[in-house]
């Protein structure tokens, strides 16, 4: 899946659903239905965040987080 | 009834041991008599040592005897979550995966517990893996509520008196919320501040080691012998500790910034009200506070704490989870089903979006000592399906700020409330400071009934 900024809500919900019949079959997918709606929702969110500046992604990894000693 | 002893702080047991008043065994045995009384009902205990904790405790007042103090916490029982590794010990994470499970070595934070001389009275009841299928454990307030989790049983048992203190872990808001349901203190401090190793985890890059008491004096108390870098432990951050007691001495009415947005539309009114009202008494008293807005971008929050959790969560179950899915609780279950749909591109976006986010919430701190916002959505719920909402306590965890639940009152049908504060990282001297100012003025101890 691609982390598309134009998909809607409902559309992210779609496609993870495919995914989850594809992944762990149709009765599972059932029971997912809660965690496929909090998950669309937050992909939805992630994929429209305001993300700029080109740093950012070297810190990942080189500590937890850009804090100075307190 | 053992309630007198039982109710001792875990500054005032360590006061009376050193005064030689109280012996590390009278204080088992008074615990254990407690624990006698109330774990039938509270279910706050999976598995309990009290042999073990009074041999233990026999051996310390030797030492005591002998002039010899092992350490801040010498002769004092705590609880241990049980997802933090203890040698000997059963360590079941609350899964029949584990059900025979038992460490050759302690986690970080039980082996510096018990180098500063704490006896390790058993391991508390934890929600599956520390993730939301509820323990058994109930609300010691009203045994028909949860008493929140995941680290469920170290908060019933404080509260009931059961130990003084004890280690919980939070993800999202498996310390604050618990405490505040069940009427404690708890401290969440920076991430890294206390050691992982040997822990259990949920989402690696938002797990935190906390601690439930029964006062501020105490959490300052467990987190001089917990905080710190420590030998083969990469996760235990290199930043000096500073002496927390001591930050406790001249408690100064602190600058306080009430954060409404993104909180007061997740609390019901009654608690709402309640934390209100108590920032307008923390002002009458001579605080200084004033409401701060956080920045738009925050609304994305909750976005990226669902991802990142339940991508990781996802990773660390995957091997385990694809051999035995069934052993797996419904909920936890979803959530690493659901998270193994996750995108990468969406985990590494997520966790760049934290750290903008990180950095807009430290600017809360130019003017400001301490956040102050609802510990929780509402007091403790009813019915033991679920351990309540984490919304309250997840945004700290995202950014890995300290935060302390304070316990603020009575809700109106007798279950605790309360606020929680939050500094900035690796301030949690001026949090303690804080936290022990407003408790003075406010003047809450709350005590469930027996």
């Amino acid at each position: 899946m691609r982390l598309d900024p134009s998909l809607s809500i409902e559309e992210w919900r779609q496609l993870l659903r495919q995914e989850a019949v594809r992944t762990w079959g149709e009765q599972r997918a059932q029971a997912l239905e809660e965690g496929l709606e909090r998950t669309a929702i937050a992909l939805h969110g992630v994929a429209n965040f305001p993300l700029a500046g080109e740093e950012e992604p070297y810190l990942l990894g080189a500590q937890p987080f850009p804090y100075e000693e307190g | 009834m053992a309630v007198g002893l039982a109710s001792l702080s875990a500054a005032e047991a360590r006061a009376a041991l050193r005064r030689r008043e109280l012996s590390a065994t009278g204080l088992v045995e008074a615990l254990a008599r407690r624990i006698e009384e109330r774990e039938p009902h509270v279910l706050a205990w999976e598995t309990l040592d009290l042999e073990g904790a009074y041999r233990q405790a026999q051996i310390l007042d030797e030492e005591l005897e002998d002039g010899c103090l092992r350490g801040p916490l010498h002769g004092l029982p705590v609880g241990v979550k049980d997802i933090f590794y203890t040698a000997g010990l059963p360590t079941r994470a609350g899964s029949p995966i584990y059900r025979d499970f038992v460490p050759a070595f302690d986690a970080t934070a039980v082996r510096r517990l018990r180098r500063a001389g704490a006896i390790v009275l058993g391991k508390t009841a934890t929600t599956q893996f520390a993730f939301a299928d509820p323990a058994p454990t109930r609300n010691p307030w009203n045994l028909e509520h949860t008493p929140g989790g995941s680290s469920s049983g170290s908060a019933a048992a404080v509260a009931a008196g059961m130990v003084p203190a004890a280690l919980g872990s939070q993800t999202g808001g498996s310390v604050l919320r618990p405490a505040a349901y069940c009427g404690i203190v708890g401290l969440k401090p920076t991430y890294g501040r206390i050691g992982r190793a040997g822990v259990f985890p949920v989402a690696w890059s938002m797990d935190h080691v906390g601690v439930l008491t029964r006062t501020v004096v105490d959490a300052a108390l467990l987190l001089s012998a917990l905080a710190g870098p420590e030998a083969g432990d990469p996760t235990a951050a290199a930043v000096p500790v500073p002496d927390y007691l001591a930050a406790l001495e001249n408690p100064r009415p602190p600058r306080i910034g009430l954060v409404r947005r993104l909180f007061q539309e997740r609390t019901e009114p009654e608690a709402w009200a309640q934390l209100e009202a108590t920032a307008q008494g923390l002002a009458r008293a001579g605080a200084q506070v004033e409401e701060v807005e956080p920045a738009p971008e925050f609304d994305f929050l909750f976005d990226v704490y669902n991802i990142i959790t339940a991508a990781e969560a996802a990773a660390y179950h995957a091997p385990t989870f694809a051999q035995r899915p069934d052993d797996y609780r419904p909920l936890l279950r979803a959530f690493i089903e659901t998270g193994q749909l996750i995108p990468t591109t969406a985990y590494l976006q997520a966790q760049r979006a934290r750290h903008h986010l990180a950095r807009a919430a430290l600017r809360l701190f130019d003017r400001w000592d301490v956040l102050l916002t609802s510990a929780t959505t509402g007091p403790a719920p009813r019915g033991l399906e679920s351990t309540g909402d984490p919304a309250c306590n997840a945004p700290w965890s995202v950014f890995g700020f300290p935060a302390l639940t304070l316990p603020i009152g009575l809700s109106g049908q007798g279950l605790p409330l309360g606020a929680q504060l939050v500094a900035a990282p690796w301030q949690e001297g001026r949090l303690l400071n804080a936290a022990r100012w407003c408790e003075l003025i406010l003047e809450v101890s709350l005590v469930p009934p027996s």
